[in-house]
């Protein structure tokens, strides 16, 4: 059947069988690398990668299958072991060059292992994960009784400064079960309720971060996935071209626009 | 198939009750069991696919803290003794059976072990408490040796199985295991930590904080073009001993290392 985002009904016993299937334009790829096609060798490798985290903690090479013009439309297959895998599977698949080619162009690919491809599927399995934005609803009389925001709407549990850290394992959202309709609204994806909790999230770090003396070195240097490595990307979205001083004095001359615009670039992320 | 033993988890608000209610620098396990039992909901397993076997995290705990009495647990901890400790369970964990599967990969597992069963022993072994050492994550006190332990492992047949968990500096370990992107390939983050042994022999210790740093950013700009991992073991060993070398300036021909024979390679 077609992967979804969720599969349901997993765990540890399930072994998982994955397949994807393939057509390859030799000709076409061959000009578009500007590698003469009887040069060109080229292989497909598939992985399946598995721990929290926006990258897996651990990535396995499932299978690797030379490529040939004489079968441009092939099947991979697979069996992931149940038992290894950790709240989500992620499949991806990537061509790579396989063979340094005699005489290619000048910006041609040349390196075997050059990436020439890639696709990624990535599917939440048994609760989840946190490959998703890590949220949950929780009844904050009960998590946070006798505490100053026991009767907040919702509560974003971070750190500050620490812009490597992964992303899913560092942030949180709680959303307070007791506001019933709060939390059927947020469930249900409501747009408005949704834009309101990660506008805030985004104004949160952003702003914490961009006031940090460094910051610029330092969201240079952050990994994919990282905290520091999604504030960078809430900034390009909200704030596109824009240097961080330019940002940082927005911030500063014109607080209600700077939160303004960083709540209406919320809106785009729903898919989060 | 082996069943997996499922091991009790605790979620991220649990460990915060337990940091912020106990009230002693080095809170004992019963403190800590009493504080669970009130919040119960913090502490769950996984629903199915296994059994449930909370003697297994009651073994672990145990084991490790025998390591941690050897290393001056709870008395007396420097330098020397915390890195030796970090080493010893790191290959002791690199080994067990049990964390060979999903589990292990789990933070709310390790949060469990560090926050509930060895709160005291994370206490001893970092004294300023610091939160991510008993959530589960890259920095957790024993889940960063975990997986220093399983990546590094040589493999039984290997003439020194742990020279890479007991050669790397704490320094060149975070610049791996702290990049998912390269401690997530084991072929590489062995492969870098390979290189760092031999460039560490060229230049000293001394100076591979920085080389260290500098390398790691090229081979995760390299990666993205070249698919490293995908290299041939001697190309790869190669390939990252030539940008530790560019970094560190070591300009002589390039040693032909032999490619660490390896379980799996």
């Amino acid at each position: 059947m077609p992967a979804t985002d969720i599969f349901e009904g997993w765990d540890y016993e399930r072994d998982l069988e994955v397949g994807a299937r393939f057509e390859i334009d030799f000709d076409r790829a061959a000009a578009q690398l500007g590698i003469p096609l009887d040069q060109l060798s080229m292989a497909l490798v598939l992985k399946a990668g598995t721990g929290s985290g926006k990258i897996p903690r651990r990535m396995d090479r499932i299978q690797t299958r030379k490529l040939v013009p004489s079968a441009p439309e092939f099947e991979v297959r697979a069996v992931v072991t149940g038992s290894r895998l950790s709240g989500r599977l992620l499949l991806e698949a990537g061509i790579v060059l396989d063979a340094e080619p005699a005489s290619p162009g000048a910006l041609s690919p040349a390196m075997p292992g050059a990436r020439l491809w890639t696709d990624r599927k990535d599917i939440l399995l048994e609760d989840g994960g946190t490959a998703r934005f890590p949220l949950e609803t929780i009844s904050f009389a009960s998590a946070f009784a006798g505490q100053p925001h026991a009767s907040a709407p919702w509560y974003v549990h971070w750190r500050s400064g620490l812009l490597d850290a992964d992303f899913g394992g560092a942030v949180r959202v709680y959303v307070n079960a007791d506001y019933t309709e709060l939390c059927e609204r947020f469930v249900a994806g409501d747009p408005a309720t949704v834009q309101a909790v990660l506008g805030d999230v985004m104004s949160q770090m952003i702003e914490n971060v961009v006031s940090m003396p460094d910051c610029d070195d330092a969201l240079e240097d952050c990994v994919a996935g990282s905290v520091g490595d999604q504030v960078r990307n809430w900034l390009d979205m909200a704030f596109p071209g824009q240097s961080l001083n330019k940002i940082r004095a927005e911030m500063t001359g014109a607080p209600g626009r700077f939160r303004a615009t960083i709540m209406a670039a919320a809106q785009v992320g729903e898919g989060e | 198939m082996t069943r997996v033993l499922l091991l009790p988890r605790l979620n991220e608000l649990g460990v915060m009750r337990i940091i912020d209610d106990v009230g002693s620098e080095m809170p004992t396990v019963k403190e800590v069991l009493d504080i669970l039992d009130e919040h119960s909901s913090f502490l769950w397993f996984a629903p199915s696919g296994g059994s449930v076997s909370a003697e297994s995290a009651v073994d672990i705990a145990r084991d490790i803290r025998q390591i941690a009495q050897r290393h001056g647990f709870p008395e007396s901890s420097d330098q020397k003794s915390r890195s030796a400790f970090d080493a010893e369970v790191s290959t002791w964990l690199g080994d067990q059976e049990i964390l060979s599967t999903g589990e292990a990969l789990r933070d709310d597992v390790w949060a469990f072990l560090s926050s509930a069963l060895l709160a005291d022993v994370v206490s001893w072994r970092f004294p300023d408490r610091n939160l991510e050492r008993f959530q589960g994550g890259v920095r957790n006190a024993f889940q960063r040796l975990w997986i220093r332990g399983v990546t590094l492992d040589l493999g039984p047949d290997a003439a020194d199985r742990w020279q890479l968990v007991h050669g790397l500096s704490e320094d060149a370990m975070v610049q791996i295991f702290e990049r998912a992107s390269l401690a997530g390939d084991r072929k590489l983050a062995r492969t870098i930590a390979s290189a760092w042994m031999v460039t560490s022999g060229r230049i000293g210790r001394g100076r591979m904080e920085e080389v260290m740093r500098a390398a790691t950013k090229m081979v995760r700009l390299r990666n993205e073009i070249i698919d490293l991992g995908e290299l041939e073991q001697s190309v790869l060993t190669r390939e990252i001993e030539k940008i530790f070398f560019r970094v560190a300036g070591v300009t002589d021909d390039l040693p032909a290392s032999l490619p660490l024979a390896t379980a799996d390679s």
